[in-house]
């Protein structure tokens, strides 16, 4: 998803120069991509800078004040979103996924009634009699609750419906 | 899923007593958090002082009078959860008083269409609902606990934190989960602990320099492999790091990040070099570096493969020994228990640990829990892990005290590798003070001269704080120690030392530093390591049996002996599978002989590894009767000192004072009353704290014979006859085949033996081979004539007889030294000797704990009359050494006299000499001279032994 986002960079005096706009333009990238914001989720990748902005300079410290306007590509899980992911560990109340960034967990309540627990596997792992998920399957789930939080978002998934579950490379 | 429905019960803030007016809910219906579920009246708080102001006056209150109205204040209860109403409990209705104690009692069953049973930070695993909602209904924190129908934070119960939480419901079937699952496989739970239990690790760069010049020497050895350094190290480390150690741990050519250019330089020019002489032990050194530690700019090596040299100066080397057998340890330990790992190291460096000692996952296979999920800096808990069951789980570790007395733990003798380092990972710990570190008898060469050569360092090995620090201060700390270990170079340090040390012929210098680890193991090992002659090949035989990849090059004898400073032996990985194993076995055999269980119901107690380990335990010191001397203080009740209920656990009875039926005293220092009224008990040994320390810490009763502390005894005090008993109790120790000399010679240099508890340690042994070659002289029957030993020989057959009584016997016997109490039993004491013993009185100020024994002691006076037939006995035997005394005198109830009269006489035997001289009656003198000179003989024996050693 896409989103017009702004973000106020504040750049020292040292960095005044002609490649100024470089400076900006990756600062803006450390600050911003791979973080979480509770209003729009995961900022992934910046696609286009729009606006670099006006620099103003603050006073006292020196420092330039520019206000940025770019676009960015974003993932906000909402719930009853079916997701894929990767199975990154699994224990005995369940297994956790993550979906780019977001981690998903599901318990081994919201698993199919057949699916039981192995723990002497190695690696341990959730095993029916035509599926198996461990650590690195690649698994499809429905997001049945998020929580959001300031800058950190963490996500519930089923996978006792139908179509869910492991994904088959074939 | 059907849950139980949840019961309900009033929150403990009503104003209590209150009335029940109305019900608003009824089965069937469907209710909401904040929703009413009843309507109460409570009397208002002026009411109530009304009342209590009537009362004062003397007379009712009275409501038809109007001075009070009753309950004039109404409420509601609010529900806590959603669901439907299953119905409310019995004796609820309309009118009922509840009273506060009733407040906790269950009123209402809902039943919930999710009990929340797993959350995710806040967030129910299963229905996604948010449950750290904050209304007037949430309860506040300390008093969720007690409710369950209240979201509740839960338990943690996976390894990592992952931020996931369970209800205890949830908790209890997971537990029941493993259990089943554990019991299908016939295997139980183990925790393992890392540091110093099953590795040590240290950040000495010295481990680096000389792991190089080893390096270095095997290529130079081989001369066929051209000179590519890690790869050609890596090989040589039996449990090396994987190729493809995960992004968190850089596999970089390992260097010291300090001295790499100091030292490599240095070490090439000089093809002809002596070999190390560590490399034995450093040969499956392996090391990492952890991320955490590189400074924040770093950027991984694994970008510019040519960088990494450089770039990789910056981050910190851990170097990490595996115990020797650690390999066999945990793929045998696997087959039997369900490994984990708990360590108070952190995420990072658990993992980089586990990746050297267990490559492929397979055996702990992700069970790690390090500081970072702990929750607890300071201690480690079982519940954090095992939430409601814990009767299949085994600790091991090196600390009891982080564990809080947890009877699942194990204790191991702390692995000391590399010297004066310790645990890099304990700075938040409390100083371990609790047990001092087993003696050089029985662990290792490396284990008692740490202390020694620590002591000498000019900066202290890390000096853990006095108190839990805060977190803050403990991550300082540790970073400031690990630096501080970089720089001191404590290893350096030593083995300069060493080296310093050495004398012009080696030769025989190495036959004594030879680190010979103690032989705990099976006597398989035993048999390898006996003889000790050929130092180099007997280490790397015995490197075979440990470790199943020896070195592929290991050299000849070194042309010039240096000395290792680093000890590669150690067995107690073996000693602990051996309890594991045990331990394992016990329990299945008792779960086999059930012949029906429930399996939704726990398991009895006989299927418990809480129960089977202390049972283990009290067998060690079974049948020991133990008086502390010097190791008590004064001021605290004895009875709840550690020392004290460590004897009790590992099935020792203590005793308060000297009495008969003790049979060790355990003594800190020579010369003290204790140890001086135990040298006139014949069947008492007399050992040093160590030898305690050891049986305990090898869960193994050591044999005496090695911490005697008798030699100084003797010298200073050479009127006292009490060798020719030591000779007796050290013949009839050796008898029993508990005496294992040849199993626990120790080749330590006693150059590196510097304190006082070492040097004690030394003179019990060599007084030990004095003893043996006494035996011959004690036989001829200088000052001992045959009498006396036909007497001896009756009473310690006497002895052994009613060795089952125990403490009770002791303290009844105490009891009748009282002048008020006579008894049949006074004639036994007579003839026994140890009644002048107990009349024996010094003004004891050194011994407070006599007063409190003995006011105790008449509880029990009834309990043990029922070995009458003992002073008979004894009666008979005495009267058959055919003395001129005897019956007659044996059976006067004034025992003093009969001390006196015996003093009085010549030709006796040496244990009523012996009273009678402290006594001051003027006692034989022949005897005492025979004793003499006997003493004399044996220093001469003994001064001979050690020649002979020093040799």
């Amino acid at each position: 998803m896409r989103r017009e986002l702004t973000h106020t960079i504040l750049l020292h005096p040292s960095y005044f120069g002609a490649q100024l706009e470089d400076y900006l333009r990756q600062k803006l990238y450390e600050d911003v991509e791979g973080t979480c914001s509770g209003k729009h989720g995961y900022i992934i990748s910046v696609i286009t800078i729009s606006d670099i902005g006006e620099g103003k300079i603050m006073p006292s410290t020196g420092q330039a004040k520019f206000k940025t306007t770019y676009t960015a590509i974003v993932m906000k899980p909402f719930k009853g979103e079916v997701v894929d992911g990767k199975v990154i560990n699994v224990n005995k109340m369940g297994f956790l996924a993550m979906v780019g960034p977001l981690q998903v967990f599901v318990s081994s309540h919201l698993t199919h009634g057949d699916m039981k627990y192995d723990p002497n596997a190695s690696p341990p792992c959730y095993r029916s009699n035509d599926e198996i998920i461990q650590k690195d399957t690649k698994v499809r789930m429905q997001i049945v609750g998020c929580r959001v939080e300031a800058n950190d978002i963490f996500a519930i998934g089923t996978i006792k419906k139908d179509f869910l579950g492991q994904i088959r490379e074939d | 899923m059907s849950d139980p429905p949840t019961q309900l019960s009033l929150p403990p803030t009503l104003p209590y007593p209150i009335t029940i007016t109305r019900l608003l809910v009824a089965p069937g219906n469907s209710v909401k958090r904040g929703s009413s579920l009843l309507e109460y009246s409570f009397m208002s708080k002026e009411q109530r002082e009304a009342i209590s102001k009537r009362e004062k006056e003397g007379r009712k209150a009275d409501i038809s009078k109007g001075e009070i109205e009753g309950d004039d204040g109404s409420g509601t209860w609010d529900c806590l959860v959603d669901g439907e109403v299953e119905g409310w409990e019995r004796w609820i209705k309309v009118g009922v008083k509840i009273e506060r104690r009733q407040s906790s009692q269950p009123l209402l069953n809902v039943h919930q269409p999710c009990s929340h049973p797993v959350q995710l930070h806040g967030m129910c695993g299963v229905c996604g609902a948010d449950l750290t909602e904050d209304d007037y209904l949430s309860i506040p924190a300390q008093a969720s606990s007690s409710s369950q129908a209240g979201p509740s934070r839960g338990f943690e119960v996976t390894h990592d934190s992952m931020g996931v939480t369970v209800s205890k419901n949830e908790a209890h079937r997971l537990d029941n989960l493993t259990r089943d699952a554990l019991l299908s496989s016939r295997k139980l739970s183990l925790i393992v602990d890392l540091d110093q239990t099953i590795i040590h690790t240290t950040v000495d760069p010295t481990v680096a320099e000389w792991m190089d010049e080893i390096d270095q020497y095997n290529r130079e050895t081989e001369s066929a492999s051209p000179p590519q350094k890690p790869q050609d190290q890596r090989s040589t480390t039996p449990p090396a790091l994987p190729p493809d150690v995960n992004d968190k741990i850089s596999t970089t050519p390992p260097t010291s990040p300090h001295n790499a250019n100091a030292t490599l330089p240095q070490l090439t020019p000089s093809p002809p070099r002596e070999r190390n002489p560590n490399t034995d032990a450093l040969k499956d050194v392996a090391r990492f570096q952890i991320a955490d530690d590189l400074p924040p700019g770093y950027i991984k090596p694994k970008i510019k493969p040519v960088q990494e040299k450089m770039v990789q100066m910056q981050g910190r080397w851990y170097f990490t020994k595996p115990r020797p057998g650690l390999q066999k340890f945990l793929d045998e330990m696997s087959e039997l228990y369900e490994m984990h790992v708990y360590t108070m190291g952190t995420r990072s460096y658990a993992d980089a640990i586990c990746n050297v000692i267990d490559p492929d996952g397979r055996i702990f296979a992700g069970r790690i829990l390090s500081r970072d999920e702990s929750g607890s800096f300071s201690s480690k808990n079982l519940k954090r892990l095992f939430p409601t069951d814990t009767s299949m789980v085994v600790v091991i570790d090196d600390r009891s005290d982080v564990w809080a007395d947890c009877p699942n733990l194990v204790k191991v003798v702390p692995y000391d590798f590399f010297l004066g380092i310790g645990d890099i990972n304990s700075s938040f710990l409390p100083k371990n003070k609790s047990t001092p570190p087993p003696s050089s008898t029985a662990t290792s060469p490396t284990a008692a001269s740490s202390p020694a050569s620590s002591s000498d360092l000019s900066t202290p090995p890390p000096a853990t704080p006095e108190d839990v620090p805060s977190v803050e201060d403990g991550l300082l700390l540790k970073a400031k120690l690990l630096d501080d270990l970089s720089e001191s170079r404590p290893l350096a340090k030593m083995q300069e030392k060493l080296e310093h040390d050495i004398q012009p012929d080696g030769e025989v210098d190495k036959a004594d530093i030879l680190p010979i680890g103690v032989k705990l193991g099976t006597d398989e090992l035993e048999g390898t390591s006996t003889g000790q002659t050929s130092p180099v090949g007997e280490v790397k035989q015995m490197e075979d049996v440990t470790e199943p990849a020896p070195s592929p090059t290991i050299p000849s004898t070194p042309p010039r002996p240096r000395k290792p400073l680093l000890n590669p032996n150690d067995y107690e990985l073996l000693r602990v599978s051996d309890i594991l194993t045990e331990i394992h076995h016990r329990f299945y055999r008792a779960f086999d002989s059930l012949e029906s269980w429930d399996p939704s119901t726990s398991l009895p107690m006989s299927c418990d590894v809480e129960f089977i380990i202390p049972e283990l335990k009290s067998k060690v010191l079974e049948g020991c009767n133990l008086v502390f001397s010097g190791l008590i203080p004064q001021a605290v009740n004895p009875e709840t000192t550690e020392i004290w209920q460590t004897a009790e656990t590992f099935g020792a009875l203590c005793s308060l004072s000297v009495h008969p039926r003790i049979t060790h005293c355990v003594t800190a220092t020579l010369n003290t009353e204790k140890t001086y009224r135990s040298s006139r008990l014949p069947d008492v040994k007399i050992v040093w704290a160590n030898w305690f320390w050891d049986s305990i810490a090898l869960w193994n009763r050591q044999d005496e014979n090695k911490y005697l502390a008798q030699k100084e005894k003797q010298r200073q005090d050479p009127l006292t006859p009490v060798s020719a008993e030591v000779v007796e109790n050290t013949n009839r120790n050796g008898s029993n085949g508990e005496s294992s000399l040849v199993q626990n010679v120790n080749d330590i240099d006693p150059k590196e033996k510097k304190d006082g508890d070492n040097d004690g340690l030394d003179d019990p042994r060599e007084e030990d081979e004095e003893h043996e070659d006494m035996d011959d002289d004690a036989q001829v029957g200088k000052g001992w004539d045959e009498g006396a030993d036909a007497e001896w020989d009756a009473f310690m057959a006497e002895d052994d007889d009613d060795e089952g009584y125990g403490t009770d016997n002791g303290s009844v016997r105490s009891v009748n030294t009282a002048p008020s109490t006579p008894s049949k039993k006074r004639v036994r004491y007579a003839d026994e000797e140890s009644l002048p013993l107990e009349d024996f009185k010094d003004p004891s100020p050194t011994d407070p704990d006599d007063q409190p024994a003995k006011r105790r002691k008449p509880l029990l006076l009834e309990a043990a009359t029922d070995n009458d037939q003992i002073p008979a006995e004894n009666r008979f035997q005495y009267k058959d050494k055919g003395k001129d005394k005897g019956q007659g005198t044996g059976k006067t109830d004034d025992s003093h006299v009969t001390v006196v009269t015996q003093g009085e006489e010549e030709e006796k035997d040496v244990d009523e000499q012996s009273v009678a001289g402290t006594e001051g009656t003027e006692g034989t003198e022949q005897d005492e001279f025979a004793m003499m000179l006997m003493d004399s003989l044996a220093n001469g024996n003994g001064d001979g032994d050690e020649g002979d050693e020093e040799e």
